[in-house]
């Protein structure tokens, strides 16, 4: 008797490791308790109850299965699909820089035919109107030429701008 | 790894992970959810997994990840189907006839605790240990212990009351 109410204090109290609560769980259900104990027992075995694995929902296994599956499957294909993600990456940073380049060289170009246009005008000493004017014409035609090309790249930057976007969009 | 490799290895661990899971969270689709998880963190690390000495070691603790954030996550949105569930699944490994008495006493029990103390009872009822218990609740395992304690000598003692046994 004294041990029986022993080993409920010790459960009460949470003194029993788990194993030794699984053994203790098992002696009220195998052994034979005075009546005294029985209401107690009753109601330990109700908090013992909720210990019992749960059953398995239907179909569990059979979804893991078909869900490691899928991820084989698709798993497959991402090998290929990320050489050309990759390969895609070169080809967008390379068309980024050529055109940054363009852009650049185009720049620095239209700088310099400036300042040669301001040096020009510093240094004009044409003494009569009619002097002047075959190389004002000149210049004028130069002027034409040079804003011409600055539209022509413009142009081809805008066209590889949308280049870029279609293959960006791919 | 290969599929069918992976399939060998970890498949057969799930009905333990799946109680574990149920033990920590005390719902079967947020336990089946959290084992799917885990065997999708698998897959994407099937390529490390040979260094790995004990697979079951290895998922109880991913497992315990998994369902340690879930159930954070549960207790802010406040589940209502929490607590209900948690004894309804333990009420399935009872005959029909058994059910309607079985855990009559319990559920009335739990039914009356403050929303913290019947979380912390039903962790403790359904095996988690006050390591786990510790993560959980952010509370340390001695007062975890003292609060598990009160409540089963509660639950005896009004059981008795209420039989006039007392």
């Amino acid at each position: 008797m004294k041990d029986i109410r022993e080993k409920i204090d010790r459960f009460l109290d949470e003194r029993m490791s788990r194993d030794e609560e699984q053994e203790f769980f098992r002696y009220l259900r195998s052994t034979e308790l005075p009546e005294e104990f029985h209401e107690e027992r009753e109601l330990i075995l109700q908090m013992a109850a909720l210990q019992e694995p749960p059953p398995l929902p239907a179909g569990m296994e059979e979804r893991l299965t078909a869900m490691i599956d899928n991820l084989a499957q698709e798993s497959n294909t991402p090998t290929k699909r990320v050489f050309t993600l990759k390969l895609r990456h070169i080809w967008r940073a390379a068309a980024i820089v050529i055109i940054m380049l363009g852009g650049i060289f185009a720049a620095m170009w239209q700088k310099s035919y400036e300042e040669e246009l301001l040096l020009a005008q510093e240094t004009d000493t044409f003494a009569t109107p009619e002097e002047a004017l075959p190389h004002a014409n000149n210049i004028l035609r130069d002027i034409a030429m040079a804003v011409k090309i600055t539209h022509n790249n413009a142009a081809k930057l805008e066209e590889d701008i949308i280049l870029l976007n279609n293959i960006m969009n791919k | 790894m290969t599929n069918t490799e992976f399939k060998n290895r970890f498949l057969p661990l799930h009905k333990e992970l799946y109680s574990m899971a149920v033990r920590i969270l005390g719902d079967s689709y947020e336990a089946e959810d959290a084992v799917q998880n885990l065997y999708l963190k698998l897959w994407e690390r099937r390529d490390t997994l040979g260094s790995v000495e004990n697979d079951g070691a290895y998922c109880r603790q991913l497992l315990k990840n998994i369902c340690i954030d879930r159930w954070r996550e549960m207790q802010r949105h406040q589940q209502q189907s929490f607590d209900e569930e948690a004894i309804d699944l333990c009420d399935e490994t009872h005959s029909d006839e058994e059910k309607s008495d079985k855990l009559k006493h319990l559920r009335a029990f739990l039914a009356r605790l403050h929303e913290r103390q019947r979380r912390i009872f039903l962790l403790r009822l359904r095996g988690s240990t006050y390591d786990e218990m510790e993560q959980l609740t952010g509370l340390t395992a001695t007062s975890l212990r003292m609060t598990v304690s009160r409540l089963k000598r509660e639950f005896i003692n009004s059981y008795k009351q209420k039989t006039g046994n007392i």
